[in-house]
């Protein structure tokens, strides 16, 4: 293994790849990647790999509307051959209460004015995009025809294959067990193979951020949640959307494979960097499932899983040097929606770490605001 | 494995030296019938040698012991030709005057052949040798293997190990046909119709794990959850690397170990109410 | 939720034999099984067993079936045995998740013995999806529970002990066997079963394999080549056979799936047919209170596989408190009783697995 490298990015999840791809893009040399196991196994292979643009901040609809647009583009960008499975069949999102069918009306009209073209819909033209939808249960919902869900796997390989191809090295099986420091100096990371120095070191590692910047001894504060995931037998294709409700606690999708995968939130969660699967998962997703959507209870659940939320306190991410140890830069804290947004990691991250202005101000996701009592509005919509 | 087996487990077939010390001299054939037991293998078995009532099979220090008869007390009665469970004794009679003896051979076919029926005599292989005239019919049941004897010359008693009641046309083993045969890639994983090309193309690109080759084939995603496609990616893996299997993880088991239906999982809960 | 002293995964042989020797005691035992009726792989299996009298030699298969399973009636322990029930899910909070009759049931047992069994390895050669490929279980399956054949004349690839019966038991059904292959150079299964195919007429060719399977939309003909010492086709000698049926009995690995969900050390062992559990001499797996017997514990015999469930069974029994006088004497006798199944030639593959698992030997 090499012994140097200008800029080390620790996780080999679609985020630090991203990175990656990016800072390489930009002319950076000699960038290695660290990935404890194989790439993607983290929380980027267990996720649901939706892409939408319907948020309810400004912030979180441009992040999204930068990276879905890249998604669009990704074959041109990437410049290989590898088929993401980018469907854009839309996010149809239910609203259960009233506060929602207030809260989804402001969303749309913010949305609409950022020129993301979302609609509102009665529950009736709900029913025509989702037939199988019991739209007795929804009071309203919001649609994007331009929202949609990738492959992760898929879309791991093509990032990863894009920086390969623009010389970046990728350390697979490699697990950092420190990070070197000269006094209060970075000086580079400390893994199972070998040491590397690098004046430039980025914490990419998802569900284990914390765990890396503990390493360096600097603040970062997230935790991580466990979030479970079941999927189904496949079946004919017979829903486009990506269907989603924050009060109805439910995401659900059809795979181009034709399973569908699911998947709920629980504050129950453990927090203790568990990946094990809970009974209690099944039965729950299954009644909110069926619930919604009746016709869906004889399709047969072949296997579920969990993976980690990295979450911070406004449930959304930080993109900031460490204060205390310049050079050592955060991408964490994406509570849940990591995978959706490292296109625009990959953008604002490369920037910061050049000294160059990115195309979105992300100032305000520094990693000071939950010192400053600088928290954002909490963003309300997600599972 | 004792080296004079190895012919056997090849073939499946006993040869002469197999035999050899499995029968009774000369003197001791006339007396009377007597069992052969073509028993070569050291196996944990040992009905015959309890089932004998005259302790002529001699008696075993290990249940994987081979069987051999004591002839001085053997008297053919066949108590252990019909509890053997490999079918492997046989009771042969040359006592008689004329040129012809009987042979009790174990039979599991049905029909079960009637006395005075002619019937085709058969060697170890299965080849035909004659015509045979069945003498005597013992109806199995209650753990008791039916036993048939054939008439036969004495001089192929040591030679006749079958018998088949309808003279079926031997099968041809070659096929009649012929065909250019088209090696399309085989199928590895059934759930998700992952082939072995595939397979191999992942493994040459780097891909160095059964969860790893999951993730980007599908393969061990589907129903069975690699039942099936685990154990010959594992092959494909150890063979690439040039390293034993048990160098490699198994890769992750993920419940449910089977199938079930949103619907039965939705009502779990109404089962707890009902059992508290 | 329902709260249980000793839940047994699997009523084939070792299940039913674990039942047994814990239910004697005074252990109440609740055995679920996703068959529709006990016995396991015992209710195909219409040949008489090896072993001793202890292992009901000479007895058949599916007698041996009712045998063990009559006899859990009236004992010290109630026994019930739930049937259409397939356990699904091991979770790290003690729960025994189950589909049982078309219902979701969970269970938190004290102690648990799982006795899954094998699946059936497959083979990859071309055309190995075609109708008419079927696994020797399968086939048993059709013969020997339901009556039914599944075809004409059968190619078997395999010379184990399971390819060899099954090939004995479809002749006795009259169907035709064209040939038992088998990859290996010599006869991997009981001689005696491979005489008893011979003087039926059918050829066993060891260092051959399948090559292909071709038909019009289902199995029509195979072709098959010999092997040389590095396991390569040898050119030029490909045969054509005209078959309906391929059998695939190349093998069987530990139906293990619950016990990786259950977080079991687990060792990837070739002579006991893959991921095996590692055990103590009761049986018991790094899980405290978790026990296995049989094959999911290491491919053998159903005789080992009996006396596995009866060491499992009087185990968990003594960690729940039950036990009698003649316990610890009927475990050593046990323990006895495996030494000898596994003491011959034949076995030592078997022995050097067993001490990689941790198993007294």
């Amino acid at each position: 293994m090499q012994k140097t490298a200008d800029v080390a990015i620790i996780g080999g999840g679609i985020s630090g790849l991203s990175i990656a791809f990016n800072l390489a893009q930009a002319g950076v040399k000699n960038i290695v990647v660290l990935e404890k196991n194989f790439l993607g196994n983290g929380a980027t292979g267990r996720c649901g790999a939706g892409i939408r643009m319907q948020w309810g901040t400004e912030l979180n609809c441009l992040l999204s509307k930068y990276s879905c647009e890249f998604f669009e583009q990704a074959q041109e960008l990437f410049h290989n051959n590898i088929d993401i499975e980018f469907e854009q069949g839309g996010y149809l999102i239910g609203a259960g209460t009233d506060e929602e069918v207030e809260q989804f009306k402001r969303n749309v009209k913010l949305q609409n004015d950022l020129g993301i073209e979302s609609v509102f819909l009665s529950p009736e033209e709900a029913g025509e995009i989702m037939p199988h939808l019991d739209i007795t249960k929804i009071k309203a919902a919001t649609f994007c025809h331009r929202d949609g869900h990738l492959n992760p796997f898929r879309t791991t390989e093509a990032y990863s294959e894009a920086a390969r191809s623009l010389g970046v090295s990728i350390y697979e099986y490699t697990e950092v067990q420190d990070i070197l420091l000269d006094g209060d100096k970075l000086k580079g990371v400390r893994t199972d193979k070998g040491d590397i120095s690098a004046p430039l070191v980025v914490n990419a590692a998802g569900g284990y951020s914390k765990l890396i910047a503990d390493m360096a001894g600097v603040d970062l504060p997230v935790y991580s949640q466990r979030h479970q995931i079941m999927v189904t037998e496949p079946v004919e294709a017979m829903q486009d959307p990506m269907f989603m409700g924050f009060s109805l606690n439910i995401y659900i999708q059809q795979v181009p494979h034709g399973s569908f995968i699911m998947g709920r939130s629980d504050d129950s969660e453990p927090t203790d960097l568990r990946l094990t699967s809970s009974w209690q998962f099944l039965e729950k997703m299954s009644e909110t499932c069926t619930t919604l959507m009746p016709r869906l209870g004889q399709l047969k659940v072949v296997r579920q899983w969990a993976g980690l939320y990295n979450m911070t306190a406004d449930a959304q991410p930080i993109y900031d040097e460490a204060p205390e140890l310049p050079g050592f830069y955060h991408a964490a804290g994406f509570s849940g929606h990591g995978f959706m947004l490292a296109p625009v990691t990959g953008h604002v991250m490369s920037r910061k770490i050049m000294g160059e202005k990115a195309d979105i101000d992300v100032s305000c996701l520094n990693v000071s605001r939950f010192k400053d009592g600088g928290l954002l509005p909490t963003e309300s919509s997600v599972v | 494995m004792k080296k004079d087996l190895l012919h056997i487990k090849r073939e499946g077939l006993a040869t002469a030296d197999d035999l050899r010390g499995r029968l009774p001299d000369e003197s001791t054939k006339k007396e009377g019938p007597y069992a052969v037991i073509e028993c070569f293998e050291e196996i944990p078995c040992n009905p015959c040698v309890v089932s004998c009532r005259f302790d002529a099979i001699l008696p075993f220090e290990d249940i994987n012991d081979l069987p051999y008869v004591d002839f001085s007390k053997c008297t053919g009665c066949a108590v252990c030709a019909r509890v053997c469970p490999g079918l492997a004794i046989f009771i042969v009679d040359e006592s008689m005057q004329g040129e012809m003896g009987t042979i009790m051979l174990p039979y599991e076919y049905l029909p079960l052949p009637e006395k005075g029926e002619q019937v085709m005599a058969r060697s170890r292989d299965g080849s035909e040798l004659f015509p045979a005239t069945v003498v005597r019919v013992l109806k199995g049941g209650k753990g008791k293997t039916a036993l048939v004897s054939l008439e036969v010359p004495k001089e192929s008693l040591q030679e006749v190990r079958a018998f088949s009641v309808i003279e079926d046309e031997s099968p041809a083993f070659h096929s009649s046909e012929t065909y250019d045969p088209d090696y399309e890639s085989p199928v590895v994983c059934r759930c998700e119709g992952v082939d072995l090309n595939e397979i191999r193309d992942l493994i040459a690109r780097g891909y160095k794990s059964v969860d790893e080759i999951k993730h980007r084939s599908r393969a061990g995603m589907g129903p069975c959850q690699g039942r099936s496609c685990r154990q010959i990616i594992l092959n494909e893996l150890a063979r690439d690397a040039g390293v034993s299997l048990d160098e490699f993880e198994g890769g992750s088991f993920r419940p449910p170990a089977s199938p079930i239906s949103m619907d039965i999982l939705a009502k779990g809960g109404e089962e707890d109410a009902e059992n508290s | 939720m329902i709260s249980i002293p000793l839940l047994i995964v699997g009523a084939g042989p070792a299940g039913l034999c674990a039942a047994y020797r814990a239910a004697e005691v005074g252990v109440d035992v609740l055995i679920l099984d996703r068959a529709q009726k006990p016995g396991g792989q015992l209710v195909k299996q219409t040949h008489k067993f090896f072993g001793s009298e202890k292992q009901f030699a000479s007895t058949r298969g599916i007698e041996i079936a009712d045998i063990l399973f009559k006899r859990l009636e009236d004992l010290p322990g109630r026994v019930e045995l739930l049937t259409d029930a397939t356990v699904i899910g091991f979770y790290e909070d003690g729960v025994v998740t189950a589909e049982v009759q078309g219902k979701f049931m969970k269970y938190r047992p004290e102690a648990c013995i799982v006795a899954t069994g094998a699946s059936e390895k497959t083979l990859a050669f071309t055309g190995n999806d075609l109708p008419g490929v079927y696994g020797a279980g399968a086939v048993q399956t059709l013969m020997n529970e339901y009556g039914v054949r599944p075809g004409n004349r059968v190619l078997m690839i395999g010379a184990g002990n399971i390819g060899l019966i099954v090939s004995y038991q479809l002749l006795q059904a009259g169907v035709q066997v064209a040939a038992i292959l088998d990859a290996a150079d010599e006869i991997g299964g009981y001689l005696v079963h491979a005489s008893k195919i011979r003087r039926a007429g059918v050829p066993i060719l060891t260092r051959h394999t399948v090559g292909l399977a071709y038909g019009d939309e289902k199995v029509e003909h195979a072709i098959i080549h010999a092997l040389d010492d590095e396991w390569n086709k040898i050119p030029g000698s490909e045969q054509q056979l005209d078959v309906d049926v391929i059998c695939v009995a190349v093998g069987l690995s530990p139906l293990a799936d619950l016990l990786w969900q259950a977080a079991v050390d687990m060792k990837y062992i070739g002579a006991l047919g893959g991921y095996v559990p590692l055990r103590n001499s009761d049986m018991m797996t790094s899980v405290a209170g978790l026990y296995i017997a049989g094959d999911v514990a290491g491919i053998e015999e159903a005789s080992s596989a009996m006396v596995e469930g009866e060491i499992a069974g009087i185990s968990a029994a003594g960690r729940l408190g039950f036990s009698s006088e003649e316990s610890h004497l009927l475990k050593k006798d046990c323990l006895q009783q495996l030494r000898q199944l596994r003491a011959g030639p034949g076995s030592e593959k078997i022995r050097t697995g067993m001490a990689l698992a941790g198993a007294y030997v």
